[in-house]
């Protein structure tokens, strides 16, 4: 076993350059950074503005610790980010984008029932629903290309395919959410003329995010499961480069530890959310 | 006057938008000299499938190889959520138990399996499968049954001989008591049984490099029902926890102060309680495990998706086309389940408790 460290590393950080991998511990510190801001935040330690602004700082950072520009940092082709780093950026990039994105599109369904892009958006997410994640994989790697004509590589593919994934899913979460707000509520609201945008601000949305945290966890954690199947679209991410290993002759035999490692990974990623689930829910407090 | 204004204005940007991207798309299918439509579905499909309930050769039709796909699907999930079931309230029963290491033992089989995504799952019993098992030359064999990395070959019985079964529904919707409805049953299990003898059985014989004759199973079958069983058996067990669990505690104590066991207690009072609890989650999970069989296109097995969007669109080009059908009848799926499972099962249920 004295090429376990090689089957790790493999596993882990994939094609990504030897000389860059201080960058991706970087981006793993800011996953754990912004779990940590986030609870922070859960308990009014930092207020909303802060708040907003370093999880803008946080997301555009990692992006860009990941790709490079080509002036201070070398760029790195988009087929280089690979290995179980990738599961880790992909879920990390997705669920804050799809849950601020949700959060509007719970606006419109719940203030703007009649709107036409309302109606629209409804039927969209209901057949995203009904659909596997990899018919919609497919539609945007095949489809959208002859659409747009814009070159998309699988990495934008698979990005976009699970944000849109998870608006759909997480859009029907608050709907839930909203639908156990007390009547009280909209009734106190109404006596003190609180109505439109600044209701759904200051008193629907508080409550639906602590309605909703324990499916919110479900739904993330099912993301992070479904960042696996990237690999079915020619990504190489953990499980891709697991296959390349077994294809190997001299790693056929090593499956079981590989599928170990690969299967306590994901175990563990997904423990920690669940985790950080918990956490959340003693968080939230409204006194 | 603003709501009319944005509608006008999304209409507009909606229309545009769409109307750009469908030029487009059609100046791209028409570079490829392919043209927009579905009559390609009845032309000669040209590709054998393999593994099949029904057989598909390569001079019938695209619609024919779909229709098969869509069967192999179904087949797979009935023999999915049945398995599954089963193993849900396996471990759903051990975890009410006192035993403190049942119940560790059932949450450690859930947390597991529930938080290792499926594909990775599907993969490794695929590896291990066929790493693990004898290849075509020298199977393990059990009487005339043979296991190999390339399937588990068994004699085969004419089908005309599983007829019979189909009277089963019948002892069930036409029997008046429990009692007769046991001895219905097992008479005809027997009958049945005894009738067997006396068909010519198809028997697996060995040629050069196979073995020929009989029934097949081949090795991706089983992986998928084993890991998708595994898979959903977990999140089925959950749904039934929370389902007993909302039994009140006075029917438990009830049944035991009657001198019940645990299981009696269980399988008796608690499960026919809870079945109206927990079936809308159940029936949910069992669509989620028909979505999930689209993951056999990892390791090949031609189910619905892999032949339509695998298969037939490598071969005829015919990206959207593909695509489209395979939203659609997946979106057929779906509506049809969901209507079924808000409109007729649950207020049903719901009336007996």
């Amino acid at each position: 076993m004295s090429n376990i460290h090689f089957l790790i590393d493999f596993l882990l950080f994939g094609f990504f350059p030897e000389q860059q991998r201080w960058r991706l511990m970087i981006i793993l510190l800011i996953c754990l950074s912004h779990t940590w801001l986030t609870l922070k935040f859960a308990r009014h330690s930092i207020p909303l503005k802060t708040f907003i602004l370093c999880s803008f700082c946080l997301l555009t950072s990692s992006w860009y610790l990941a790709f490079g520009d080509g002036w201070l940092l070398n760029i790195i082709p988009t087929n280089q980010l690979s290995g179980f780093i990738l599961n880790i950026c992909l879920a990390y990039w997705s669920i804050p984008i799809a849950t601020v994105m949700s959060v509007g599109f719970c606006y419109l369904m719940i203030y703007q029932p009649e709107l036409w892009p309302t109606h629209c958006f409804v039927i969209l997410a209901k057949i995203i629903r009904s659909i596997p994640l990899i018919t919609l994989l497919f539609f945007i790697t095949l489809i959208l290309p002859m659409m747009t004509n814009i070159e998309i590589t699988r990495f934008q593919a698979a990005l976009t395919g699970l944000i849109i994934f998870l608006i759909a899913y997480i859009v029907e979460v608050f709907k839930g959410a909203h639908q156990a707000i007390d009547t009280h509520q909209h009734e106190s609201a109404a006596a003190l003329q609180i109505t439109g945008i600044r209701k759904f601000i200051h008193i629907d949305l508080p409550q639906i995010i602590k309605n909703s945290i324990p499916s919110l966890i479900n739904t993330y954690i099912g993301l992070i499961k479904d960042t696996a199947l990237v690999t079915i679209i020619g990504l190489s991410d953990s499980l891709g480069n697991l296959q390349l290993l077994i294809a190997k002759y001299e790693f056929k035999h090593d499956f079981l530890l590989l599928f170990a490692i690969i299967a306590a990974l994901f175990w563990m990623l997904c423990f920690i959310c669940s985790l950080f689930g918990k956490k959340l829910e003693k968080a939230i407090v409204y006194e | 006057m603003i709501k009319q204004s944005i509608n006008g204005l999304f209409s507009i940007i909606a229309l545009t938008t769409l109307a750009i991207l469908l030029i487009k798309l059609n100046q791209n299918i028409n570079h490829q000299n392919l043209e927009f439509g579905f009559d390609f579905l009845f032309s000669q499909s040209g590709f054998d499938i393999g593994d099949t309930w029904i057989a598909h050769t390569h001079d019938q039709t695209y619609a024919h190889a779909i229709l098969i796909g869509l069967c192999n699907t179904f087949i797979l999930a009935i023999a999915c959520v049945l398995l599954s079931t089963l193993i849900g309230i396996f471990f759903a029963i051990l975890s009410t138990n006192h035993s403190r290491w049942l119940k560790l033992l059932s949450s450690a089989y859930i947390n597991l399996f529930r938080n290792i995504p499926l594909l990775v799952q599907i993969l490794f019993f695929y590896t291990s499968i066929l790493y693990w098992l004898p290849p075509i030359e020298e199977t393990l064999q059990f009487a005339d049954i043979h296991l190999s990395n390339r399937g588990l070959f068994f004699p085969k019985a004419p089908s005309i001989a599983f007829l019979p079964l189909l009277l089963i529904p019948l002892i069930f919707i036409k029997a008046t008591s429990f009692k007769n409805r046991k001895n219905l049953f097992l008479g005809l299990i027997i009958i049945w049984g005894v009738s067997l003898f006396f068909y010519d059985w198809q028997i697996p014989t060995r040629t050069r490099f196979s073995l020929s004759g009989g029934g097949q199973l081949s090795i991706e079958w089983f992986t998928l029902l084993i890991a998708l069983s595994i898979y959903s058996s977990s999140y089925i067990a959950e749904c039934i926890r929370g389902g007993i669990h909302a039994i009140h505690k006075h029917q438990t104590e009830s049944a035991k102060s009657l001198g019940l066991n645990h299981l009696q207690i269980m399988i008796k009072v608690i499960l026919p309680q809870a079945v109206p609890i927990f079936m809308p989650a159940l029936l949910n999970q069992y669509l989620n495990l028909t979505k999930n069989i689209s993951l056999a296109i990892a390791i090949g097995y031609p189910d619905f998706f892999g032949i339509t969007a695998g298969t037939i669109l490598n071969q005829s080009g015919r990206s959207l086309e593909c695509i489209l059908v395979v939203i659609c009848i997946y979106g057929l799926i779906n509506t049809i389940s969901t209507y079924f499972i808000e409109n007729i099962s649950y207020p049903k249920w719901k009336n007996h408790v």
